[in-house]
């Protein structure tokens, strides 16, 4: 039975599919760019099935187990945006943001046992978390859009941008909203200012303040970018920075 | 008023004013605010927006409220209370400066939705799920916060329970007795609770299973959960004592229906993606608008 002991031996054969897909795609190499990504994805996701078995409940619970999905979303998001719009270095960015995480759970190791506790084990919490996780990919890749186009000083990047935010928006949206309507079931209110529902607040507002802009002022390419920044590191404080805050003491999301 | 710098100046003015009445008298005092004079400020409230969109439109409360100045302030001082909120310790959302900005955020969310909602436009049922659901849900939050009130109470086999204590440490009577009439628990090797439930006999009659998000309602206002078992080993026992948190929420549905109405929204805006005719079209020499069609 796989356990997270055997993460690392597919951890690093993905990252090296997913690295050698990155270098095809800067080449211009398209397709073997896809294949090689894909099937790192494939073998990532083998090893997140295989270890959810294992563990007989979803990888989903601690900080290192989400990372774990950041990492494959961020990779499906990447080759997803590169197979869509073609550009070349998006998957270079979005591999290397993914090899971040996954080394961070190789040097980070934490516990991984089977225990849930009962406020986990709820119909939410799968489609909570990994469309939390993937809403959090795609709003890293649109980052990485924001970014691009602040430093080649074109807005041609931020239409991908538009269709990421979207969908990120969209499925954050989705992420918060079902947390409401867990916290409900558990704690008795939907919404309690806990500090973790703030700061995913925070997220989801600087993710309506990048729509809005766009819809009424196209053009302003900075001030788009920027936003597209902090919804980022607003996406990243809510993820685990919170856990860092005086504030995360009275959280009943610390985990 | 209608110049950008009015817009400025009446929106600075409304923050300062939060802000002195939260140095001179303290936290905002929702109690006074309880049913049914929220209902009537509600009301009021809605009332005074239908006028001025219908009747006034272009007056300069139309056209401060219909800005797309006022998107940005409201937006960036909700973003603000959010990000102080969110860096403090302490709740800061019964202040004055927190509810100012919430309500000023749901009057331009109120204008924005009738004036988008009653007249043509692309993607108009996206616009009214995604800006009519977060009104809603935020005004029965703003709204019904005065009359949502949690207890706790411990339940344990000898005796029953008609009291219990509120957020503020104050006892109160229930309407209804508690009695456990067991408990059981179950547990992983290492002791971490698995599962854990309790049979509750409510007014000597009906007797019900608690369990962790599973509520039980005792009125169309009144839930009861399970917030934790006290004294407890591994199998059923007939001894132990369990926290019971009895929340009444009356305002659950109308907050419900808004994050039912964002979340179809939501999948609406996953589904079709940006307008056509407003991201993906680069507009020469960036036109500016000073009504947003959001």
């Amino acid at each position: 039975m796989i356990s997270w002991p055997d993460f690392i031996y597919f951890a690093l054969p993905a990252l090296g599919l997913w690295i050698s897909g990155a270098v095809m795609a800067v080449r211009g190499r398209y397709r073997a760019a896809i294949v090689l990504t894909v099937s790192g994805i494939a073998l990532y996701a083998a090893f997140i099935i295989l270890f959810w078995a294992g563990l007989h409940r979803p990888p989903m619970r601690t900080t290192g187990e989400t990372r774990l999905w950041y990492s494959f979303f961020m990779t499906l998001s990447g080759a997803a945006v590169y197979a869509r719009w073609r550009y070349r270095w998006i998957l270079p960015f979005s591999v290397l943001l993914a090899a971040v995480f996954i080394m961070v759970n190789l040097l980070k190791p934490e516990i991984h046992d089977q225990t849930l506790m009962p406020a986990l084990q709820s119909g939410w919490f799968v489609p909570h978390v990994t469309v939390y996780m993937f809403s959090y990919s795609v709003i890293g890749c649109a980052a990485i859009m924001g970014v691009a186009s602040l430093v080649r000083r074109t807005d041609r990047y931020l239409y991908s941008a538009d269709s990421l935010m979207y969908v990120g928006t969209a499925f954050l949206t989705f992420g918060m909203l079902s947390g409401a309507l867990w916290a409900k079931a558990a704690w008795g209110l939907y919404w309690s200012w806990d500090p973790k529902e703030t700061w995913a607040a925070v997220t989801w507002l600087l993710c309506l303040m990048y729509v809005h802009l766009r819809l009424v002022r196209p053009c302003d390419r900075k001030v788009s970018c920027i936003l597209l920044i902090l919804a980022f590191i607003g996406l990243q404080m809510c993820w685990y920075g919170v856990n860092w805050l005086p504030s995360a003491q009275e959280s009943m999301h610390v985990y | 008023m209608k110049g950008k710098l009015g817009i400025w100046i009446f929106w600075t003015g409304y923050f300062t004013l939060a802000a002195v009445l939260q140095l001179l008298s303290g936290d905002f005092p929702s109690s006074f605010f309880e049913f049914p004079v929220n209902v009537a400020s509600l009301l009021l409230w809605v009332s005074v927006i239908w006028v001025i969109f219908r009747e006034y439109p272009e007056s300069a409360a139309g056209a401060l409220l219909a800005s797309w100045q006022t998107t940005c302030i409201t937006l960036c001082a909700f973003l603000t209370v959010c990000i102080v909120q969110g860096l403090s310790p302490v709740k800061v959302t019964g202040t004055w400066w927190f509810i100012a900005a919430v309500f000023a955020l749901i009057s331009h969310l109120l204008m924005v939705f009738l004036r988008g909602a009653l007249r043509p436009r692309s993607h108009r049922t996206r616009f009214i799920l995604n800006h009519g659901g977060l009104l809603l849900a935020l005004a029965a939050g703003l709204f019904g916060s005065p009359d949502t009130k949690e207890w706790r109470t411990v339940a344990d086999m000898l005796h029953g329970t008609a009291r219990a204590v509120d957020e503020h440490g104050h006892l109160a009577g229930l309407q209804h007795e508690l009695r456990l009439e067991g408990v059981s628990a179950d547990s992983y090797s290492n002791g971490v609770p698995k599962n854990y439930e309790a049979t509750v006999l409510l007014d000597s009659t009906e007797s019900i299973i608690l369990r962790v998000n599973h509520p039980y309602a005792l009125s169309w206002r009144d839930d009861m959960y399970l917030a934790g078992v006290n004294g407890i080993s591994d199998g059923e026992t007939q001894t132990g004592s369990c926290i019971i948190q009895i929340v009444r929420h009356p305002w659950k549905y109308a907050e419900w229906a808004g994050i039912i109405m964002l979340m179809a929204g939501s999948a609406m805006l996953f589904l079709s993606g940006p307008s056509s005719g407003s991201t993906k079209r680069k507009r020469p020499g960036c036109p500016k608008t000073e009504e947003a069609d959001l």
